[in-house]
């Protein structure tokens, strides 16, 4: 399984479509730090740092929370996992290799598993260049709580990681990009959050303020609902959603893999 | 008999369509097995089982022996180009062959160089594979299917749309892997004529059954000219065949085939009526390997 995730990685190196999307995120870094540091300068006094709560000294889970807020990086994140995955069986590449093995849920996890080595890299780039920013940048700067902002780092990488194995599921299901990309961006563009409100709606009027909403169970309600101050519960909530699509979607996803034929 | 490959009544559906029925194909080592039949046929679903893309409704498979599909030893003997190489676009030759390697644990770049050069790659340098033509391209994918330096080679239609250049190129290549590398090789083609020419056992596949299955020698013999003799008595004409000295005679459909001394129909009727045997009917008779496949496949309207 190391041969073939090092084989991903030495394709993921040579593929431009990688290094296009690195330079992307690096960018949407870049126009993030700008917008925030407007909101926190506010050259034109128009009250913004206290509207958007980033009036008085910036630390590192503020400027994170920041970017977290956005879900930019996420749609470019959704691009590469559906590119990187789908480019074997596209090019049918696939063929040269699957019948080496009989255990072919070992070539999808390999997959998954080299894909989330450049979600990694290219989250770490982007972070990266909107910290370094900051550090660089932000008047009156520090570090903060870095326990507190670790163990959030962490619970965004999970998220990151369930999001990934779900739209890697939907482009292997789905056998092309296509297939991939459309209900990833239904997710990370936030349209299928429309569709999720609405079920919040009704599951109000039927049930009288009930203690879990729909929208809690979907991936990117329980992404929405992470934050610095949420509570204990709602932490362990929304790392056990994520768990569950991160762990439901790659079984899925192997488990295809082993019993469909190559066409 | 050494067989590299057997199948045992291997068969695909789809539904209730069967791609492949019950074939059971012999292949021996050293044999350049030729697979043919038209398209949809059910050459390229028998050959993705064998080379594991698809997994069989029922029958099994052996390679050397071992149940194929469940040793994984024995697959990663198995080299393959169905349909259309597999290859990035965007990639080199070498590099698409590092690519696989690299999946086998493969770290020897001079052995891939020596790929190339094999199959007249060896000067495309940074040429990307989107560029190469569809010659290039498939002598890319053979090369590929030889990173693993396989026992057994699946070819699936690798000459179709190749120039009259390209396919003697290949054929220069498949009978240097067989001859020289000592790779038994199973190719699918409809294009009869050009698979006569490597070919040296046959398997003739229609409507997913396998029709026949012959040595290139069987083949060509019933493709091949002769004199068909029709008598009263086949058991005495054989005797009198015999002391004539003719030895290349088989009866076959109530008729006399004779492979050699085409031009002795006269003296071996005056035999026969010396004998008080009755000749009903000699004539020369040819069969192309095309006319022979219609007659077997059902005609030519099917083609």
């Amino acid at each position: 399984m190391l041969n073939l995730i090092q084989m991903n990685l030495y394709r993921m190196k040579k593929a431009v479509s990688t290094w296009v999307l690195a330079i992307v995120a690096v960018a949407i870094a870049v126009l993030d730090f700008s917008i925030m540091k407007i909101y926190v300068d506010d050259p034109f006094g128009w009250g913004l740092a206290e509207i958007t709560g980033m009036e008085g000294g910036m630390d590192m889970m503020k400027t994170i929370t920041g970017f977290l807020r956005g879900t930019d990086l996420l749609i470019v994140l959704s691009i590469f996992v559906v590119i990187f995955t789908n480019a074997e069986q596209k090019c049918g590449f696939d063929k040269n290799i699957i019948g080496i093995t009989k255990h072919k849920w070992k070539q999808t996890l390999s997959r998954w598993l080299s894909a989330m080595i450049g979600v990694t890299a290219i989250m770490a780039l982007a972070y990266g260049t909107f910290t370094g920013l900051s550090v660089i940048f932000m008047n009156s700067f520090s570090a903060g709580d870095m326990v507190a902002y670790g163990k959030l780092m962490l619970i965004v990488y999970l998220f990151y990681a369930a999001f990934s194995a779900v739209f890697f599921f939907f482009t292997t299901a789905f056998k092309s990009s296509a297939g991939g990309l459309v209900p990833s961006l239904l997710i990370t563009t936030g349209v299928l959050s429309l569709i999720t409100k609405l079920l919040d709606l009704g599951a109000e009027r039927l049930f009288h303020n009930p203690k879990y909403l729909p929208s809690d169970f979907f991936l990117e309600g329980a992404y929405a609902a992470v934050s610095p101050d949420a509570s204990n519960g709602t932490i362990l909530r929304v790392v056990v959603t994520a768990a569950v699509y991160l762990v439901v979607a790659l079984g899925l996803s192997m488990f295809m893999q082993q019993k469909r034929d190559v066409r | 008999m050494d067989y590299i490959l057997t199948t045992n009544a291997l068969t695909k559906k789809y539904g209730h369509y069967k791609a492949s029925n019950e074939v059971s194909i012999h292949v021996q080592r050293g044999d350049i097995y030729g697979l043919i039949g038209r398209n949809g046929a059910g050459k390229t679903t028998l050959m993705k089982m064998i080379g594991g893309l698809s997994h069989p409704t029922s029958g099994s498979f052996e390679i050397r022996g071992s149940k194929g599909e469940n040793t994984e030893q024995m697959m990663s003997k198995v080299g393959i180009l169905i349909e259309n190489p597999g290859l990035y676009p965007n990639m080199t030759a070498m590099q698409n062959l590092k690519t696989k390697a690299i999946a086998l644990g493969i770290k020897d770049d001079k052995f891939l160089e020596g790929l190339l050069e094999e199959v007249g790659l060896a000067n495309t340098g940074k040429k990307k594979a989107k560029q190469f033509s569809l010659g290039m391209k498939q002598r890319l994918g053979i090369a590929m299917a030889l990173v693993n330096q396989p026992e057994l080679l699946i070819l699936d239609e690798p000459i179709n749309g190749l120039d009259p250049q390209g396919i003697a190129e290949m054929r220069v290549i498949l009978s240097h892997l067989c001859h020289d590398k000592h790779i038994t090789i199973i190719i699918s083609s409809h294009i009869l004529d050009e698979l006569s020419k490597v070919a040296t056992r046959y398997g003739i596949i229609h409507e997913g059954k396998l029709l026949e299955e012959e040595s290139k020698e069987e083949l060509f013999s019933k493709c091949s000219e002769r004199l068909e003799l029709k008598t009263s008595d086949i058991e005495r004409t054989m005797n009198i065949l015999n002391t004539m000295g003719f030895s290349k005679i088989e009866v076959k459909d109530g008729a006399i085939n004779i492979y050699e001394r085409l031009n002795e129909g006269g003296a071996i009727t005056i035999a026969l009526a010396k004998e008080n045997i009755q000749t009903n009917e000699i004539a020369v008779k040819s069969e192309a390997l095309e006319d022979y496949y219609f007659q077997l496949t059902g005609g030519q309207e099917n083609a």
